[in-house]
Formats: C-alpha cells, sequence, structure tokens
C-alpha cells in the first residue's frame, strides 16, 4: 500500500506470525475469536465501533498516517476498520491471511499511544480496540517473534531478559563495587525491610543498561533516600505480556512485583525511567487484579527526581550547557500528567530547552511504544518510517540548535535512537537520570 | 517449629547488643537480623580495607571476606550468612565456612526446625542446589523458585531441562522446565512454575504450573492435574487430610479448588494466598469481593467488611477459630482480627503473630517513623528505631519484644519479656 516511501506492508515475514497462521484454519479462527467477542468484548467495545462516525479527526492525530504520507490505512479508523470491524461484522467468519494481515497491523503500525483518543470529539479509544485485536492473536498462537519471545521470557524467569535469578543478585553487586570506586560508602540495599522507596526496573537495565543502576545508586544515596531493591524474582516492572494480549501472565507479573515491595513493607515503589511498565504497574496490571489502584504506592521516576530535586535533596553543582530538547513518553504524559514536573526537573538542569513542536500530551510517539520496537527487526524499517514526524520533529529542534534529546523512557530511546540514526539527525539521547548524575554534587 | 520453651521467659529487660558503638568501629553496619530467642543481633559490617564480616553482640567474625550478605537466622539459632571472594560464593554458618565454595550462591533457606540449610548454586552457567554442603549431583541450565520441605528432607525447585536457542518460540511452547525434587525430575515438561507448598509431613510438593500458552494448574511432585484452568495460584496442602487446594479462575471469577474441582461454591472477582488452620478445620484466604473492595473469606464466606488498598498476610490459629491479617485502606494499615479492625491504623504494619493459645494477636506497627509492638490493638512498648516481629511466650501471657531505641543518640538494643494482662 505504501511501497512508494518504503515501507513493506504486507511482505514482511515473521517466524511467529507465519508458523502460527500454518496451524490456523477459518474454523479455528472463528471459534475463537467467537469465543472472545462472547467472553471479552464487552459494551465498551461495541459502542466504539458503533459511534465511529469516520470523521477522520483522528487520522491527523497518529504518526503513522502522517508519516505514511497521508495514507488512510494507516489512521487510526482505518485500522480498526481493516481489523476488528471485519471481525465483528462477519461474527468471526475471517480467513488466514485476514489475519496475518490484522495482526501485523496491531501489532506493527499501533504504538497503543493514545493520542488519537485525545483528538476523538467521541473519545473512542482505539487502542483498546488494537489491544483486542492482539489478545485474539495470542489465543490464535500467532504473535511476532521477538515479542513472543519477550513475553516467554517473563514466563519462565518473571523478567523481560530471560536474566537468572544469580544473574540479577550479581549486577546489582557489580554495579555496587564499580560505584564505591566513586562514592565509597555506596550501597544499593538488598532485601532491606521498611525502606521508603522500593526501586524497580526494567529487565534491559541489568542486562544492557546496568550504569543506569550505578547513577541510580548514586542519586539515592546523595539524596539520602533510604531505598531497597529485592534479591528476588519481582524486581522487573516491564511488561510484554501486557502488548502480546497474555493478559493472564501480564496479572502473574504484577502480582509478583507488588506482593515483593509487600513483602518488603516498603512506603512506595518508584519506577526507572521507562514508560510501558508504569501502564502496566500503575494501570492495567493493577487493575486486572482488582486493585482500583496500586496496593503500593507507585511513581515514575520523573516524578521522584522532580521530588528530590524540589525538595533540595540533589543540588545542581552545574547545569547541562548543551541545549536540550524533551521528549515526552506516552505512557507518562497522557497517561499521567507528568510532562510539566519533567518540564520543572529539567529545567533545573538544563540551561537551555528548546521545545519540539507539538509537545506534552499533544506529543508525537516515538513509534517504538506500545510493544512495537519489541516485535523486532523484521518490522523496523516500518516502524523507523512511521515515526518521520518524530524525525521531522527533531530535526527542527536540531536546527534550532539543539543537541541532546531527554527521553525518559527505555523503548522511547529505542526508537529514538534508530530516528536519529535513519534521518541523520546528530542528536544525543539522555535519560533524566543520565543528566542528573552528570550535574549534581556528588 | 520454633522450641520457644526453652527461652529465657523471665520477665524484665537485657541488652544484648549496642549497635550504635559498633558505628564508631566500622566504615558502616548494615541492617541487623535478631535471633529467634532475641539474645542476638547480628550485623554484616564493613571493617574498611581488610573487608566485610559479620558482628555479633559486638563480636566480630574471625574471617573477612569481600562481600558479605544476605545474614538470616535459622529457627535453630544458627546464624547464616553468604560471603563472596574472588568471585565465588561460600555459605557460612556461625563463623564458619559450610562446605564448598560456589560460582554464586544465593536464596538461603531453611526447614521448619533449621536443621536443614539448602542454597541455590551456580558453578560455570550450571545450577543446582547445596543442601547442608551436599550438593546436588545434577545440574540444570536454569534454576529458580527453590523451596525447602518442612521437615528438611525436600529440596525443589524449577528448572530448565533444555538450553533454548535464542528467540526460539516454539521450543519454548513444547516445554524446557520440570520440578526437580531433590535433584530428580520425575515429572512433566512444562513452559513454566512457580511456587511450591509441601505436605506437612514432606512427602508431597505441589506447585503452580502453565502447561500451555493458555493452560495453568498444579503440578504434584511434578505431575499436572489433569484438569487445567486460565489461571492459578500458589497452592496449599490441608495439614490434616493431605488434600491439595489451590485458587483457581473459572470463567471471569475465582475460587478455591482442590484435586482440580472447586471447593468453594462461590465466585470473587479475585482470590489468593489461602492457609489452613493448623488442625486443618479451617481455610482462609485473601478476596476481592468485588473490584477494589479486598477481604477475607473463611471456608468461603467473606468477612462483611471489605478495605480498598489491599488485604494480606493471614494467619490463622491452630484451631481455626481466630484469623487475621493486614489490611490496609487509603494509605492506612491495620490489623483486622476476625472481621474486625484494630482501632488504630498505622504507617506500616508487620505480619499478624498469634498466640499459641489462638486468642492474641501481636504485631509490629510505625507511625512517623517510630516503630511499636501492638497487641490486641493496644499499644505495648514504643518508641523503637526498629522492633522485630514479637514472639508470644509458651503460656500466651508473655511477650518476647526485641527493638533497638535511641539511647541518648546511640541505638541499643534491648530484649524484654513482658507480661500481659489477664486472660481475655
Amino acid at each position: 500500500m505504501t511501497d512508494e516511501i518504503g515501507a513493506p506492508r504486507g511482505h514482511i515475514k515473521d517466524v511467529g506470525i507465519e508458523t502460527g497462521a500454518a496451524r490456523l484454519t477459518p474454523e479455528i479462527i472463528r471459534k475463537t475469536a467467537l469465543r472472545m467477542l462472547h467472553e471479552e468484548a464487552g459494551a465498551r467495545l461495541r459502542t466504539y465501533l458503533d459511534i465511529c462516525v469516520r470523521c477522520g479527526l483522528c487520522s491527523n492525530a497518529c504518526h503513522y498516517y502522517n508519516s505514511m504520507g497521508g495514507d488512510p490505512t494507516y489512521s487510526p479508523a482505518g485500522k480498526v476498520k481493516e481489523t476488528l470491524s471485519v471481525i465483528m461484522a462477519k461474527n468471526g467468519r475471517v480467513d488466514v491471511e485476514f489475519m496475518k494481515k490484522a495482526c501485523e497491523i496491531a501489532f506493527t503500525e499501533c504504538n497503543l499511544c493514545r493520542r488519537c483518543a485525545m483528538y476523538c470529539p467521541l473519545g473512542i479509544d482505539t487502542a483498546t480496540m488494537m489491544l483486542f485485536v492482539r489478545r485474539l492473536c495470542h489465543k490464535l498462537g500467532m504473535v511476532p517473534q521477538y515479542i513472543q519471545d519477550t513475553a516467554h521470557s517473563h514466563s519462565a524467569t518473571m523478567n523481560q531478559m530471560w536474566v537468572k535469578e544469580d544473574e540479577w543478585i550479581d549486577s546489582l553487586q557489580w554495579q555496587e563495587n564499580e560505584a564505591r570506586e566513586e562514592v565509597p560508602d555506596l550501597r544499593i540495599p538488598l532485601e532491606k525491610e521498611g525502606a521508603d522507596v522500593f526501586y524497580s526496573v526494567i529487565g534491559p537495565e541489568p542486562k544492557f543498561r546496568a550504569q543506569l543502576i550505578y547513577q541510580a545508586a548514586v542519586i539515592f544515596h546523595k539524596a539520602g533516600v533510604n531505598w531497597t531493591m529485592p534479591a528476588t524474582p519481582g524486581w522487573d516492572n516491564s511488561d510484554m505480556c501486557m502488548y502480546t494480549g497474555d493478559m493472564e501472565m501480564m496479572s502473574r507479573l504484577k502480582k509478583l512485583h507488588f506482593e515483593t515491595a509487600l513483602r518488603l513493607r516498603a512506603k512506595r515503589i518508584v519506577m526507572g525511567e521507562c514508560g510501558h511498565a508504569f501502564r502496566s504497574v500503575y494501570d492495567m496490571g493493577n487493575r486486572a487484579l482488582g486493585w482500583r489502584y496500586p496496593p503500593v504506592p507507585v511513581i515514575h521516576a520523573i516524578d521522584f527526581f522532580h521530588e528530590i530535586l524540589t525538595q533540595g535533596k540533589i543540588k545542581v553543582a552545574q547545569k547541562y550547557e548543551k541545549p536540550v530538547t524533551i521528549h515526552d513518553p506516552c505512557n507518562i504524559v497522557r497517561g499521567r500528567g507528568l510532562h510539566e514536573k519533567l518540564r520543572e526537573a529539567v529545567g533545573m538542569l538544563c540551561e537551555t530547552v528548546i521545545e519540539m513542536e507539538p509537545n506534552r500530551e499533544h506529543n508525537y510517539c516515538c513509534a517504538a511504544g506500545g510493544g512495537v520496537i519489541n516485535c523486532g527487526p523484521p518490522f523496523k524499517m516500518k516502524r523507523v518510517l512511521g515515526a518521520r514526524v518524530k524525525g521531522d520533529q527533531l530535526m527542527e529542534v536540531h536546527k534550532k540548535g539543539g543537541v541532546t534529546c531527554i527521553a525518559p523512557c527505555h523503548n522511547c530511546h529505542g526508537g529514538l535512537e534508530d530516528i536519529l540514526h535513519h534521518y541523520k539527525i546528530p542528536m544525543d539521547l539522555k535519560f533524566l537520570g543520565d543528566i542528573i548524575y552528570q550535574c549534581m554534587e556528588k | 517449629m520454633q522450641d520457644t520453651d526453652n527461652r529465657d521467659w523471665e520477665l524484665g529487660e537485657k541488652t544484648p547488643a549496642r549497635p550504635g558503638e559498633w558505628a564508631g568501629q566500622f566504615e558502616w553496619v548494615e541492617e541487623p537480623e535478631v535471633s529467634p530467642d532475641g539474645e542476638r543481633l547480628a550485623a554484616v559490617v564493613n571493617t574498611g580495607e581488610d573487608g566485610f564480616t559479620l558482628c555479633v553482640n559486638g563480636v566480630v567474625w574471625e574471617n573477612l571476606y569481600e562481600r558479605v550478605w544476605y545474614p538470616r537466622f535459622a529457627p535453630d539459632g544458627r546464624l547464616t550468612a553468604l560471603a563472596q571472594r574472588d568471585g565465588q560464593s561460600v555459605l557460612c554458618v556461625d563463623g564458619e565456612e559450610e562446605g564448598e565454595w560456589h560460582d554464586f550462591l544465593w536464596d538461603t533457606l531453611f526447614s521448619g526446625d533449621g536443621g536443614t540449610i539448602a542454597c541455590a548454586a551456580q558453578n560455570g552457567g550450571a545450577y543446582s542446589v547445596v543442601k547442608d554442603g551436599t550438593r546436588w549431583e545434577e545440574e540444570f541450565f536454569n534454576l529458580s523458585g527453590l523451596a525447602v520441605s518442612p521437615e528438611g528432607s525436600k529440596c525443589v525447585a524449577v528448572v530448565q531441562v533444555e538450553q533454548m536457542p535464542a528467540g526460539d518460540i516454539t521450543k519454548f511452547q513444547e516445554g524446557c522446565y520440570k520440578i526437580a525434587i531433590n535433584g530428580k525430575t520425575p515429572g512433566a515438561r512444562l513452559l513454566s512454575a512457580w511456587d511450591t507448598a509441601f505436605s506437612k509431613d514432606g512427602a508431597h510438593a505441589a506447585t503452580e504450573v502453565r502447561v500451555s500458552p493458555y493452560d495453568y494448574t498444579i503440578a504434584v511432585d511434578g505431575v499436572p492435574w489433569e484438569k487445567t484452568f486460565p489461571g492459578v495460584w500458589r497452592p496449599r496442602f490441608n495439614p490434616k487430610t493431605g488434600l491439595i487446594t489451590a485458587p483457581v479462575k473459572i470463567g471471569s471469577g475465582w475460587t478455591l479448588a482442590a484435586g482440580g474441582e472447586p471447593l468453594w461454591d462461590r465466585l470473587f472477582t479475585q482470590l489468593w494466598r489461602h492457609k489452613y488452620s493448623g488442625d486443618g478445620s479451617r481455610a482462609a484466604a485473601v478476596i476481592a469481593l468485588r473490584y477494589g473492595r479486598w477481604s477475607v473469606a473463611v471456608d468461603g464466606v467473606p468477612w462483611e467488611n471489605t478495605y480498598g488498598d489491599f488485604v494480606d498476610e493471614l494467619a490463622l490459629s491452630s484451631d481455626g477459630s481466630l484469623v487475621a491479617c493486614i489490611a490496609s485502606d487509603q494509605g492506612r494499615r491495620t490489623i483486622v482480627v476476625n472481621d474486625r479492625p484494630w482501632t488504630g491504623a498505622y504507617d506500616m504494619v508487620w505480619p499478624p503473630v498469634i498466640s499459641p493459645d489462638g486468642r492474641r494477636v501481636a504485631a509490629v506497627v510505625e507511625s512517623g517513623g517510630k516503630t511499636a509492638i501492638a497487641v490486641d490493638g493496644a499499644v505495648l512498648a514504643s518508641g523503637f528505631l526498629k522492633a522485630f516481629p514479637p514472639v508470644f511466650g509458651p503460656g500466651s501471657d508473655r511477650v518476647l519484644v526485641r527493638a533497638i531505641h535511641d539511647s541518648g543518640g546511640k541505638a541499643l538494643y534491648v530484649r524484654k519479656v513482658l507480661q500481659l494482662d489477664g486472660p481475655r
């Protein structure tokens, strides 16, 4: 459909989708879809489909639509029309090829960013519908390979990256040793009961970005925070099962995360700089288990950093001099409204901020969120092309002198790295913790 | 079970340790642990250039290491810790190295009486279990969920029995995990497995398992029930009958099931963490009566009071006549006994402790940064920097308080035996 601008839609071969599809028949699809429509669709989903007036206001809200030259099949309403609308209208009587296409759309052409919901005059949440399609794909055993592998890791190890129990502890102790070279009396307190803060991170931190744990430890230490991390599973707050539609595993992951914080009698959970994990812990996972709100208060790192900066627990030795821009992660901005605190924190740390337009809750997604980047290399080019408008935003900032993009989310980092590289934008990326660590009095 | 009869139950106060004075002797002192009888206080200390060790009542262990962590008193009073040097780990028990050095040791666990000590072990990337200093002969690609039977005869763990190429989603779904019992893996291949419970005599182990991408059930000694569910939580054995029960999801609700069939006649929005009384006559579980309202069901019958945040840490008396838990509503935590919450609400509450006669409940509570011991809702001793779980005397009329308080700017550990008022 949009081959002319380079997105090989429908031609990507993914092991998970292909092997899943090979096991399917129209009858299996129909039975599974009917069961899901009967048991899980609910009034909200049917209402969304019934009330959509095809006004098209969601189209310009979608970075895929805008990035793909206004191709209407990439509009939110268009994506629903190509997937769930047909499944419901035909009572699940769709064929295998249809489901393969629906799977690709739901998993790789929607970041579940909810920007469109904000612009829809009727409040239709396309993300909810795309999640329903993903769950149907999960029930059919047809999920992109890379994100399915991540979901398997969650199941086997209770973390996203196949990190074994000893590797987790060893990574923390390694980072503690490293940090003691700089701060000799620093500790990463393991299994400390009754701490004020239970600090949880996502699987990639011990696996690939261990320096973030180091930096967090230095920040906590200097701020005098009474904190702990567990030496057991339950440390990982991330959740790709939420995005594959495996809500049973999502629930199990969140249960263990909260139980671990409760076991250690922690006063609150501070989560590292991750957006989707926040959505899972603060919004979807807790509610799936029956908790209206998280049983232990949860705050994102942005909230926490803002708190210790405004309370003067961290002093800024020298502001970050390079002009920065701020990327607003969807799940903590539209999902939690942290955009102003993020700016206040950045303002305390950096000399010059050049805003991307639009920004705050109107931000464009990095196109990595919603598990899209976790679908892996087969879909990378489509993802990067679907983020052209984000590339345009960043290029504008670069032209105005912007040097550094602050993105307080892991998946945003992954997505933005690819965007900067593909669109040849000479900017670097930082977490907010990177900036604090660099600028703080130590 | 801990033998509380042989402890010093004389009324009065001792000061076995002065941790405030340790601070001046060492680079730093880590979180203290207390012995079950309250006679010893221990903490990991950094001695400076020479390394780490344990300080017990002011006396340090002889050996120094690059790292000492996870200090834990066994129920029989032995003090254990994991020590590291040159990239190797060893278990230390009362200051002596027990067994061989390993590439990594973690998750120290004890049998009920403390007679057995086990750790998870990794050597050269192969995973095993060390029980009382002896390593399983069998090794695996990964190991998690270690559990020790109450009488110490068995160690059970979830083990990976086949290596998976990176990203091989088909291989994972064929099942690469099993339940290892003392190193043997007699049961079925599983997609995943988690928590294990033992029968009272330790003869059988039940584990929550995943047998397909969509099916969960309970495996008994590694063999899954035939009946599966879209969700299960940790099983328990009835201590009297040996019946295995587990929370299971049926449709959109949860109930307690036995042998794969529903045991309770109603569904709840959520149900987990069930427990039995010592005599097996009653079962209680944490439930969500409806979305966002948490409570307890006893033998399937819910309490009237519900709580918005959570309910946790169920405890039942031996005869089941008393059921206690922690409940939290709007950020304030308290203890609830037989559906009646204590009048006090706290910033933090530790698990309820029930007296041997089943009539009293005690707990550590925290408000405004100070901890206290509360019994039956009334504060018995307060103003502590840190308090450890209270222990009832054999006659249920005395309480052992183990706590650290501020004595002229220095932390002082006190061991008090306090008399309770007359019988309730």
